[in-house]
């Protein structure tokens, strides 16, 4: 681990150096994502503005919702997201074979090849609304809700890295599997960024038990804004750390397997 | 001497879809299995310096990748450092160095000791070895002038000095080469091959060397192994395949005087007339070469004489069209 970030350390350091090349590239990329997330934070205020709450949610608690997940989707992003998503691209040039010719392993070169830089703008906003909402909150929040927060926001990050790792692992069988994707992580995810409650019962067994992208935000949230009424939502919400590990670990053994599949070991 | 590398019957076969013909239901696709490398054995002991011949698609990439552990195969043994270099990929790339012609592993947009600093820390170089080859690398390489520019700057030739530097930093024991003077001119390329016979001289470096450039092989390499069809055709030192494997030698007049074939040599083979000269074709242990010139010059007014060695570029293409 140790070795790990030292090593992740220098290779950050020298992808800004790579990057001041093109500072004017890099100054815009935060800024247009900057931009965006601050107004998709915005049109929830203004949504929220109208009516006190929607089945019991108020602004702090969407925020709480919505920042959950966005900030574990752009911690996941500065880790994996370039380089899992070039996937295709690194098998045509070969550079995914330069890669597996080094004494090190293929999951941590493509985390040190590539610094996700614009998803710092992402952060940014995510942890202003963060702030205002916890601090906006009138009930006082007890040290063992801020653990369970740090530990919520990891669960999620291993969740998002996972589920960016397992779609992209896609590529070792296929090629093209961008629309697939965008529904099945991006589509349904984004439903997500809304209280569970209001979708029908089906919707939201698939987010919990098929593509389980509830566990990222919504149980944490329910478990943080005391919103967990019923037994399985405590039972969920407080399993969502654990559920993100699990999913991380299911999408490395598909990677895994993919690989071995593009070394003719096995499929 | 030790057994670096360690073959036997290694295969590996590809499934390739295909369409099949009338009378089938559109769209249903049979499979046919098609060699890649198929049943080869050799074994390439320390400090050896071989050259891997054979066309485009003999399956000298599908071998060179089954010894780094990056291809599984199909069948067969092999065993790199005495291990099983798939299982132990890592392991053995640790020691492992490889060029790659049409590849990089350089940073784009960074000068080029910047990529040298993260190799550095993927391959935990200790500090005092880094320093030791950087510094003798540059020297041999002449890289001084370079060092500090962004890769996307340089020549091609800069860049494949680069790229063998970034390839031994780590003092591999084993070097892959694959095609690596490709597109090089006349003075890299001979860097490059001064370069490749030091490191093998002084570090007893076991080369493997992928080349389409046959000067690359006669200074580098003192065994050839050539596949074509995934199949060994000739292994052995590059001296004996010349010697066994010897074409015509050649003598070439340039003459105005049209040749009348009235010339009578037993021991040449044949003759071969063209508009301003003719050759004669023969067999070194048929006749002197001396004994035709001077037969000839009796005969003729011959304005300039060439004498041919076959090279081993000629013994290849016989192989090559076999």
């Amino acid at each position: 681990m140790r070795d790990f970030l030292s090593t992740y350390f220098v290779y950050i350091k020298t992808f800004f150096k790579a990057r001041a090349e093109y500072k004017t590239s890099f100054v815009l990329g935060m800024l247009s994502n900057f931009y965006c997330y601050f107004i998709t934070y915005m049109s929830y205020w203004v949504l929220m503005n109208g009516v006190d709450t929607v089945e019991g949610w108020d602004f702090s608690d969407i925020s709480i919702l919505y920042g959950l997940s966005l900030l574990t989707y752009a911690i996941a992003g500065m880790l994996v997201w370039y380089s899992v998503y070039a996937l295709e691209d690194l098998i045509i040039s070969g550079q995914l074979d330069i890669m597996l010719l080094r004494p090190q392993g293929l999951m941590r070169q493509m985390i040190f090849q590539r610094f996700g830089d614009t998803f710092l703008g992402q952060i940014v906003v995510t942890v202003i609304f963060l702030c205002a909402a916890f601090a906006s909150r009138t009930k006082v929040i007890g040290w063992q809700t801020w653990i369970y927060f740090i530990l919520a926001v990891i669960g999620g990050v291993f969740m998002q890295t996972g589920s960016m790792i397992l779609f992209g692992a896609f590529s070792f069988w296929t090629m093209k599997s961008g629309a697939l994707v965008d529904i099945l992580f991006y589509d349904l995810r984004g439903m997500t960024n809304y209280p569970l409650s209001l979708y029908p019962r089906a919707f939201r067994i698939v987010l919990t038990f098929v593509l389980p992208w509830a566990f990222i935000n919504y149980y944490p949230t329910l478990i943080i804004t005391g919103k967990d009424v019923a037994v399985y939502e405590t039972v969920l919400g407080l399993a969502a750390p654990l559920a993100g590990v699990l999913w991380f670990l299911l999408a490395m053994g598909v990677f895994r397997l993919g690989l071995k599949r593009y070394t003719g070991a096995g499929g | 001497m030790d057994k670096i590398i360690r073959a036997e019957n290694l295969s590996r076969s590809y499934s390739v879809a295909e369409k099949q013909g009338r009378g089938h239901i559109p769209g249903i696709r049979g499979h046919k299995t098609i060699w890649a490398v198929k049943e080869i054995s050799f074994e390439i002991g320390e400090g050896e310096t071989v050259g891997f011949i054979g066309p485009n698609g003999a399956g000298k990439s599908t071998t060179i990748k089954m010894l780094a552990g990056i291809l599984h195969p199909t069948a067969g043994n092999v065993e790199v450092f005495g291990r099983n270099p798939y299982r132990y990929r890592k392991e053995n790339a640790k020691r492992i160095g490889v060029v790659f012609g049409q590849k990089s592993q350089l940073w784009w947009d960074l000068p080029v000791i910047d990529t040298y600093t993260l190799l550095k820390k993927i391959y935990k170089i200790p500090d005092e070895m880094y320093c030791r080859n950087l510094e003798s690398y540059v020297e041999c390489l002449q890289m001084r002038e370079f060092l500090q520019q962004p890769v996307r700057q340089l020549s091609l030739g800069q860049r494949m000095r680069a790229e063998f530097c970034a390839a031994l930093l780590h003092g591999p024991a084993l070097l892959f080469l694959d095609e690596p003077t490709i597109g090089l001119d006349i003075v890299v390329k001979k860097q490059i091959r001064e370069m490749i016979r030091r490191i093998n001289e002084e570090r007893k470096t076991t080369v493997l060397l992928t080349t389409h450039d046959l000067r690359d092989i006669e200074e580098v390499c003192d065994r050839i192994i050539l596949i074509n069809h995934g199949q060994i055709i000739v292994d052995g030192e590059l001296k004996e395949v010349r010697k066994n494997f010897e074409g015509l030698h050649s003598v070439e007049f340039l003459c105005r005087i049209p040749f009348r074939d009235d010339i009578q040599l037993p021991g040449v083979e044949k003759w071969k007339v063209e508009e301003g000269s003719f050759t004669a074709f023969y067999r070194n242990e048929d006749i002197l070469q001396t004994e035709i010139i001077e037969t000839v010059l009796k005969n003729y007014l011959v304005e300039d004489i060439r004498i041919k060695e076959p090279t081993i570029e000629e013994i290849v293409e016989r192989y090559y069209r076999e």
